[in-house]
């Protein structure tokens, strides 16, 4: 688990057992699984992506530096990268399969509240709903934001309170806080 | 907590559905089953590596289809055995000349020289070898000239003439080098092709040798003249690694 790796953790503390390893990411495994159901708007690519990403990060585990608490920024990055990667080549499925995203039905009493969130965030750019989810939904810092998106911290923040104004428009300032 | 933020929450949790208890177990499993696997190349990798391995080979199929024809004809002594070349060369075979005209008084020469012509045939090898490099020196009691092979010292013919005048092979135009007398240096089956800037002329002006000019280079024939000083002796041997034939003359001989 991950309270048994020390702070000074490092790729190579894993060494060559992939169930060390496994065990190492495994709490990292379902908000990977939300962030990239959100980028994607799939559950199933979103598993096949995280999926693809846990096996890329056991691949590069050696070269990782950052201890125990950079691995959730590190890791959630390769599955951001992944789910780019995965958008990049959907066009070719969208025009063999017609593939229609299956989307979740939407609780009842949620439904009131939410749909028009809903309905926005389909609008914007995958990178978009990931900066939303990982600061207002996983409550990561700005920096760590950044990181996983490969950006700057500021163009993090620019993303972030673009894509929260562009779901609210007429919401106060202090209000798209969190 | 902020409404929007509460509300964003909400959205994102009906987005991505409830927690499924079986995902890490299936992602576990991958993992062990894939952990050893190598990377499988993207599809264009292995297209652009057949298209590389197709230039290789093309290339390579080119370069010997290129190269083939055109490394005959500068060594056309490669068919010398099986035609009547070498009768066509005047200076294949210069009649030896028994002893150098000179003085009455008789030669002797000194221990391990020898004042008539000295000749030896080839082995069976590769009917042509390259001429590294050509080169003069002078010993105590000796002057030398190496002759430098890519293979085997060729075979080869030594002959001590009265004149230093020379036939040139293949225009049959003759010339006179320094000296008094002179020994030429026939090798059957080599050519100096490769010895692109190398001098064909060296005047070392040696108390025995006094200038080496290459004769011919011409079907496999390559020859030597050199001018010596009168009455001189020659010893002939070979070394290898690498191979060499080495024409000592004399300076105590005469």
């Amino acid at each position: 688990m991950m309270s048994t790796i020390a702070e000074g953790f490092t790729g190579a503390d894993v060494g060559s057992d992939p169930a060390v390893f496994s065990t190492v990411i495994e709490p990292l495994l379902e908000p990977a699984r939300r962030m990239a159901t959100v980028m994607l708007h799939d559950r199933s690519q979103a598993e096949d992506a995280v999926q693809e990403a846990a096996l890329k990060a056991w691949r590069k585990h050696h070269q990782y530096r950052g201890g125990q608490s950079g691995l959730r920024g590190w890791f959630l990055a390769i599955v951001a990268n992944e789910c780019r990667m995965v958008r990049r080549g959907r066009w070719w499925s969208l025009l063999t399969f017609a593939d229609i995203p299956e989307r979740p039905a939407p609780a009842e009493e949620a439904t009131v509240t939410s749909s028009d969130l809903q309905e926005g965030l389909t609008k914007l750019q995958p990178d978009q709903r990931a900066a939303l989810f990982l600061y207002y939904y996983l409550d990561l810092p700005i920096d760590e934001v950044a990181r996983i998106l490969g950006v700057s911290p500021g163009a993090a923040k620019v993303r972030i309170h673009r894509a929260a104004r562009s779901l609210r428009p007429h919401l106060a300032e202090e209000e798209l806080l969190r | 907590m902020s409404e929007f933020r509460h509300d964003l929450r909400s959205a994102f949790d009906e987005m991505s559905g409830p927690a499924d208890p079986g995902f890490s177990a299936r992602v576990h499993a991958q993992l062990m089953e894939r952990a050893e696997e190598r990377q499988r190349p993207h599809w264009t990798m292995a297209v652009a590596a057949a298209a590389i391995a197709v230039l290789l080979i093309g290339t390579f199929l080119y370069t010997l289809r290129a190269t083939h024809p055109t490394s005959n004809p500068p060594h056309p002594a490669a068919s010398t055995a099986a035609s009547p070349h070498p009768t066509s060369v005047p200076s294949a075979s210069p009649a030896p000349i028994a002893s150098p005209s000179g003085p009455a008084v008789p030669v002797v020469p000194p221990s391990g020289f020898s004042c008539a012509s000295v000749s030896r045939s080839g082995a069976q090898q590769p009917p042509v070898n390259n001429v590294t490099s050509v080169r003069a020196g002078t010993q105590n009691g000796y002057d030398r000239l190496v002759i430098q092979f890519s293979g085997q010292v060729p075979g080869y013919d030594v002959s001590v003439q009265s004149s230093p005048t020379f036939t040139q092979d293949p225009s049959g135009g003759t010339v006179t080098l320094q000296g008094t007398a002179g020994v030429k240096v026939v090798v059957h089956g080599a050519t100096g092709a490769l010895l692109n800037n190398a001098p064909k002329d060296l005047s070392p002006g040696y108390p025995a040798l006094k200038e080496a000019r290459q004769l011919g280079d011409f079907e496999g024939v390559y020859s030597w003249g050199l001018g010596v000083a009168a009455g001189t002796c020659v010893r002939v041997t070979t070394l290898t690694s690498p191979s060499r034939l080495v024409v000592d003359v004399a300076t105590t001989g005469g």
